[in-house]
C-alpha cells in the first residue's frame, strides 16, 4: 500500500515527463481502436455487400458452373424442381430466389462495351440485394416487363438514361445469339464502382426466356433467418453431388479480410512497442536519476522485489493513465465515426465488382476491442518498463549513496 | 542393255512425275475449285452438344467469297436470325432486336449458333495460297478415297489458324478432310467432308461435319440441299437494309 502511494507521489515528481509518456499511449492506444474497428467496419461493409449483392446467406449452383463460373457457362443451369425447395429448411430460411448471371456486348452499332446481366426476382430481390433504395433516377423492374435498371456509371458508359432503350445480345445456354431490347426503368448507383459500371439488372422470367432457360435457374440464392447458421444450414442441404452449396462465409475475399484483421493484430503490437519505448525512456531516466536514493532506499532494507515494484507500479500508472485516456478518445473517435461513417467512395469508385466496398464505411467499435486495447497498453507499458527497470536491481547502496 | 537402262529410265520418270506436283500447285486446283461467281442453298445444321441433338434449317446467298447471306428459318427460337457478310465484316439480325449489330473482335471466334463452326471460319475468304505456305506431305487414304496430304503453316499474321494439314482427293481437287492447329501445335477443330455432290461442272461438298476439340462431346454437321450455282441474284440482298426488313 505504501508502495502505491509512493509511486503516486513519485508519478507527479516530473508531471509533464509522465504525462507525455502518458500521452504516447493514449495516442497508440486511440489508433488502435480505431484501426481494429475500421478494419471491422469495413468487414461488416463487405459482408452486407456480398450478401446482398454477390451471394445471399448461401448460394447453390451446380458444381461445373462453379468450377468455370468466370466463364459464365449458362449451359451449367439446373431446373427449378420441388426438389430444391423441398432440400431447403423451411424454418431457417427467410426466402430463396433465383439468379441468372449472363455476358453481354453494349452498344450502339457496334458491340464493343462488355458488361454484366442478372436476372433477378424483382420482388424477392428487394429483400435481397435492395437495389429499390439504391435508385438515383427513375423507378424499379417489374416481372414480365422488358425493363432494365443499369448502374449509373454503366449508363454514361453508354450515354443512357431512363426511357432510352437498351439493346441487350447475348448468348443463349445453347450459345444461340438472342437478344431484347429493354427499356431502361432506372437507374442505380451502389458506390461500388465495379457494380456501378459493369452491371444491370432485368426481371428474371424475360432473362429466362431470353437464354432459352425456362424453369431453370444458374443460381439460387438463400438468405436466412440467422446468418451466424449459414455454414451449418449450408452443410445440411444435401441436394446431390452435382451441386455446390456455400456459405457466405466461403467467400475468397471475405477469407482474405478476415486473414488481414489477425494479420493486422501483429501491427497494433508493434504500434505500442514504438509507442511503450516513450515509457521505456521515461523508466531508464528515473532508474538513473534516482540511483542514490533507490541506494539509499536499499541500504534502508528495502528488497529489490519492493524496488522493481514500486518502480513497476509507477510505470503502470503511467500506462494506466495512457490507456484510460487513449480509450476515452478511441471510444469516443470510433463511435463518432459508427454513425457519422467515413465516405471512401472516391476509392470505392474504383473498386471491382468483385471486391464490393465502399462507399461510406461505418467503424463498427465494440466492448470487446475497447477492452482488449486498454489492457494490451497495461501489459505492454508494464513488460516494456520492466527491462530499465531491472536495472535498479542491480544498484549497489554504497556505491550509489556516493553518486551526486 | 542401253534400251533396257532406257526403258528402266523412262518408266521410273513417269512413275515419279505426279510426285512432281508441288503443294502449292495442288493447293492452286483447290482454291480455283471452291471459286464460283455466285450460289444459293437451303441447309440443315445439325448441332451434337453432349448426345443432344438440336437441328437448324436456313437459306443462304452468295456472291464469291465476298458477300454471303443466310437466313435461319427453323427452329421457331431462330426463325428469322439473319447473317450478312460484307467482306470481313459480319452482321447480325434478330428479329426480338429489330435491327442489324455488327460481330466484331473476338465475338467472331465465337460459335456460331451453337454449332462447332465460329463466325471466322464463315467469314474467311481468301485463297489459301495467299495465307499459307504449303508443302506437300505425302499420300494417304480418307473413306476410300487417295489424297494428298498438305501441310499448311501461315504466312501472315491474319489467320484463324496458324497450321493446316489437309487432304486432297486426288481425283477432284478438294479437301476431304481438313485438321485446324493453333500455333500451339494443338488441334482445335478438324472438318471432314463426307459428301460431293456435281452441280453445274464443279464438284461441291454438300456434307461436312466440323469437331471443335476445344468443346466436349460434339459436332457439327452441315447439309447442303438444293445448291445452284452461278445463278443471278439480287445485290439488294447484300445490303443492311434488306438484312433488317420486316
Amino acid at each position: 500500500m505504501n508502495l502505491l502511494k509512493l509511486a503516486y507521489r513519485n508519478f507527479f515528481r516530473n508531471t509533464r515527463r509522465s504525462l507525455i509518456s502518458g500521452l504516447s499511449v493514449a495516442l497508440a492506444i486511440t489508433a488502435i481502436i480505431f484501426a481494429r474497428s475500421y478494419i471491422r467496419g469495413i468487414f461488416q461493409n463487405m459482408t452486407g455487400n456480398v450478401v446482398k449483392l454477390v451471394s445471399g446467406h448461401i448460394t447453390i449452383k451446380t458444381k461445373e458452373y462453379e468450377r468455370r463460373e468466370r466463364l459464365i457457362p449458362l449451359s451449367e443451369s439446373f431446373a427449378l424442381s420441388k426438389e430444391i425447395y423441398d432440400a431447403l429448411p423451411d424454418k431457417e430460411i427467410q426466402l430463396a430466389s433465383p439468379r441468372i448471371k449472363f455476358g453481354v456486348l453494349l452498344g450502339e452499332e457496334e458491340l464493343s462495351i462488355p458488361a454484366l446481366g442478372f436476372a433477378i426476382d424483382p420482388e424477392k430481390e428487394r429483400n435481397i440485394a435492395g437495389l429499390q433504395k439504391r435508385l438515383i433516377d427513375g423507378e424499379y423492374l417489374r416481372t414480365g416487363q422488358r425493363e432494365a435498371i443499369l448502374g449509373k456509371g454503366l449508363a454514361e458508359r453508354l450515354g443512357m438514361t431512363v426511357g432510352d432503350t437498351l439493346t441487350v445480345i447475348t448468348r443463349t445456354a445453347y450459345d444461340s445469339p438472342t437478344g431484347l431490347n429493354f427499356v431502361i426503368k432506372g437507374i442505380y448507383q451502389t458506390g461500388i464502382g465495379g457494380m456501378d459500371r459493369n452491371i444491370f439488372y432485368i426481371p428474371f422470367d424475360i432473362g429466362q426466356a431470353m437464354l432459352d432457360l425456362e424453369g431453370r435457374t444458374t443460381e439460387l440464392v438463400i438468405l436466412l433467418n440467422n446468418p451466424q447458421k449459414a455454414v451449418e444450414i449450408a452443410r445440411s442441404i444435401t441436394l446431390g453431388d452435382e451441386y455446390a452449396v456455400t456459405s457466405y462465409m466461403q467467400n475468397a475475399i471475405l477469407r482474405w479480410v478476415n486473414l488481414a484483421e489477425a494479420i493486422y493484430s501483429f501491427f497494433y503490437v508493434i504500434i505500442l512497442l514504438v509507442a511503450c519505448s516513450a515509457i521505456a525512456n521515461t523508466m531508464l531516466m528515473i532508474v538513473f536519476e534516482r540511483t542514490k536514493e533507490i541506494g539509499m532506499m536499499k541500504a534502508l532494507g528495502l528488497n529489490n522485489i519492493s524496488i522493481v515494484g514500486l518502480l513497476t507500479i509507477e510505470a503502470a500508472i503511467i500506462g494506466v493513465v495512457g490507456s484510460f485516456f487513449g480509450t476515452i478518445g478511441g471510444t469516443a473517435f470510433s463511435y463518432w465515426l459508427k454513425y457519422e461513417g467515413i465516405d471512401i467512395s472516391m476509392v470505392s469508385s474504383t473498386a471491382s465488382a468483385d471486391m464490393p466496398f465502399g462507399p461510406i464505411i461505418y467503424l463498427a467499435p465494440t466492448p470487446f476491442i475497447i477492452a482488449t486495447a486498454f489492457l494490451l497498453g497495461l501489459l505492454v507499458t508494464i513488460i516494456v518498463a520492466l527491462l530499465p527497470i531491472s536495472r535498479a536491481t542491480r544498484i549497489n547502496p554504497a556505491k550509489a549513496l556516493k553518486t551526486i | 542393255m542401253k534400251h533396257f537402262k532406257t526403258i528402266i529410265f523412262c518408266t521410273l520418270t513417269l512413275a515419279v512425275l505426279p510426285l512432281a506436283q508441288t503443294g502449292t500447285e495442288i493447293l492452286e486446283k483447290v482454291d480455283d475449285n471452291t471459286v464460283v461467281t455466285s450460289w444459293n442453298y437451303s441447309a440443315k445444321m445439325i448441332i451434337s452438344l453432349g448426345g443432344t441433338i438440336r437441328e437448324k434449317e436456313f437459306i443462304g446467298y452468295a456472291i464469291g467469297k465476298e458477300s454471303a447471306y443466310m437466313e435461319f428459318t427453323s427452329p421457331a427460337r431462330d426463325k428469322g436470325t439473319r447473317f450478312l457478310k460484307l467482306g470481313d465484316e459480319i452482321w447480325m439480325y434478330l428479329p426480338s432486336v429489330e435491327r442489324a449489330t455488327k460481330i466484331a473482335g473476338h465475338m467472331l471466334r465465337q460459335s456460331m449458333m451453337g454449332s462447332d463452326f465460329s463466325y471466322d471460319d464463315i467469314v474467311e475468304n481468301r485463297r489459301l495460297t495467299e495465307l499459307y505456305n504449303v508443302e506437300l506431305a505425302g499420300i494417304d487414304t480418307v473413306d476410300g478415297r487417295e489424297c494428298h496430304v498438305v501441310s499448311l503453316t501461315a504466312k501472315v499474321p491474319e489467320v484463324n489458324y496458324y497450321y493446316r494439314k489437309m487432304w486432297i482427293d486426288k481425283d477432284i481437287y478438294a479437301a476431304v478432310k481438313v485438321e485446324l492447329y493453333a500455333k500451339s501445335g494443338k488441334l482445335l477443330k478438324e472438318v471432314k467432308v463426307s459428301e460431293f455432290k456435281r452441280v453445274s461442272g464443279y464438284t461441291f461438298p454438300t456434307n461436312v461435319r466440323m469437331v471443335n476439340k476445344l468443346r466436349q462431346e460434339t459436332y457439327t454437321e452441315l447439309q447442303l440441299e438444293d445448291v445452284q450455282l452461278d445463278v443471278k441474284i439480287p445485290d439488294r440482298i447484300f445490303t443492311k437494309a434488306y438484312l433488317e426488313r420486316k
